[in-house]
């Protein structure tokens, strides 16, 4: 579960979330939706306590994330996969070991069972040939799939993604959707998916939430929203649709 | 006058400010060292870039500071005919001063120019929110062996850089003011002291102490994007070079 209380963010006089509420019952997925600068990816990273917000609560199941300090925020973390706008991958290691990369550090898993996991994760991305590459040699396309492998190889039960398409070609986007909604069956994962395709996120989530200009819109279930007479959700929609 | 005294008020909040972050980042890698995690492969990644790749630029200080060193107590070596003291002048002023406040600059502009420019491009490029994510510390998993090998390799390239710094020395006495090396190296012998080499080494530490922290923080403290990072590695230079200074005055102070 994931829930957030009246959640407000300012940086330097400007409120770029206000008095933001929502949550995400366990196993479901949300769509976090909205125009560039709405506030969807400040929302992902303060679910994950990247950043803090000036007032409001957030929790990810029983923690309140926006109370803990950076120590106890690490165990909720270890729950989490994120996968960021701009891919974020170490570009001081290959593609094997970015993947492999939480794994070791938490040193959890003996050496084979972390190379068999890794493993089975880059041929469910279908990158097992650019294992040894390093990540400024991949395509956009690539990073994306690299950095969806990094952040689900601890099967994590809270996914965070950040427009996991952005700037994919149509047929990239569909698998990585695909993925996307395998990977959550594996493991009944709660997730929040930030992204503009419109379809995809009809197919992939449950529910909807609209964000504009830092409050949310519209809140509603994905099967209502296609309905909806909110204007920035039709909108928003429609032209989701003709694209 | 109002607008200097405005000027002179901003600049001395900015420094205050930068004094601040820097306490409070020192105290923050303190704490991580009490229970260090240190990850293997990332240690001896830092002690091989900063200390093996950094050897041919200290070595190559080091020599022409030994030679300087002569050169410019040559003339009163001529002058008064103090041939066998030479060692000693040497010994005295490049072990103690002039060697490890030479190579801390070097380290300084080679090592954490680039320290900085690497923590501070990951913390644009969201890498550094990526290991937040992930659950790994960045002060535990980057700064803390940062910190260590800077200091470790400091200390032992100023000891290296001391025998390069030998060798310019007598060589350069040798060829211009026509002193044997056997006199140059019982000069040294004899009058150079442990105290001596043990107050260049102590301030060699101090100094790998200061570059690693100074680097770190304003690497990880960057704000904005290419232009940020230019910023971020022009003040950690500049910060670096002051905080050498000023800890070389202090530790020459409490060792005199």
């Amino acid at each position: 579960m994931i829930r957030l209380d009246g959640v407000t963010l300012v940086r330097d006089g400007v409120r770029l979330l206000d008095d933001v509420s929502f949550s995400v019952p366990t196993g479901q997925a949300l769509a976090l939706i909205g125009a560039g600068g709405a506030g969807k990816s400040l929302v992902l990273k303060l679910v994950c306590g990247l950043i803090r917000a000036d007032s409001g609560r957030v929790f990810v199941d029983e923690d309140e994330v926006s109370a803990l300090d950076e120590v106890r925020l690490m165990a909720v973390r270890r729950r989490i996969g994120m996968v960021f706008q701009n891919y974020a991958l170490f570009d001081f290691v290959d593609v094997g070991e970015n993947v492999a990369f939480p794994l070791r550090q938490w040193g959890d898993l003996s050496a084979a069972e972390i190379s068999a996991r890794v493993e089975r994760r880059l041929s469910q991305v279908n990158l097992t040939d650019a294992t040894r590459k390093l990540t400024s040699a991949l395509s956009g396309g690539m990073k994306k799939r690299v950095c969806l492998a990094r952040a689900t190889v601890h099967d994590p039960p809270i996914m965070l993604c950040d427009d996991p398409t952005a700037g994919l070609d149509p047929v990239t986007t569909n698998r990585i959707f695909a993925l996307l909604a395998q990977l959550r069956a594996e493991n009944t994962a709660t997730a929040i998916i930030v992204s503009h395709e419109v379809e995809a996120l009809r197919q992939a989530c449950d529910r909807v939430v609209l964000l504009e200009r830092g409050r949310v819109a519209y809140d509603g279930a994905m099967s209502d929203a296609a309905q909806s007479e909110h204007t920035g959700l039709r909108a928003f929609f429609e032209a989701g649709v003709a694209l | 006058m109002s607008d200097a005294v405005a000027r002179l008020g901003a600049g001395a909040i900015a420094l205050a400010e930068t004094v601040g972050a820097l306490a409070m980042f020192t105290t923050r890698v303190a704490r991580a060292a009490l229970r260090p995690r240190l990850d293997r492969f990332e240690t001896w990644r830092m002690l091989y870039r900063v200390g093996v790749e950094s050897l041919p630029i200290v070595a190559t200080t080091a020599l022409f500071a030994g030679a300087i060193a002569v050169v410019q107590t040559g003339a009163n070596v001529v002058k008064f005919r103090a041939y066998e003291v030479v060692g000693w002048a040497f010994g005295f002023s490049v072990f103690r001063e002039i060697g490890p406040l030479l190579v801390g600059l070097m380290f300084s502009g080679r090592v954490g120019a680039n320290n900085t420019a690497q923590l501070s491009t990951m913390q644009v490029t969201e890498q550094v929110d990526a290991l937040r994510a992930l659950a790994i510390d960045p002060i535990e998993y980057l700064v803390l062996p940062r910190v260590l090998s800077m200091v470790l390799m400091m200390t032992t390239l100023a000891v290296i850089g001391n025998a390069f710094a030998l060798v310019g020395g007598i060589a350069t006495s040798w060829a211009m003011l026509g002193v044997d090396p056997w006199v140059f190296w019982n000069s040294f012998a004899e009058y150079v002291t442990l105290t001596d080499f043990a107050n260049g080494v102590i301030k060699a530490a101090a100094f790998g102490l200061a570059i690693s922290l100074v680097s770190c923080h304003f690497g990880l403290a960057v704000r904005g994007g290419a232009l940020g990072v230019g910023r971020a590695v022009n003040s950690s230079v500049v910060a670096s070079a002051i905080s050498i200074f000023v800890l070389d005055y202090f530790i020459t102070w409490i060792l005199k």
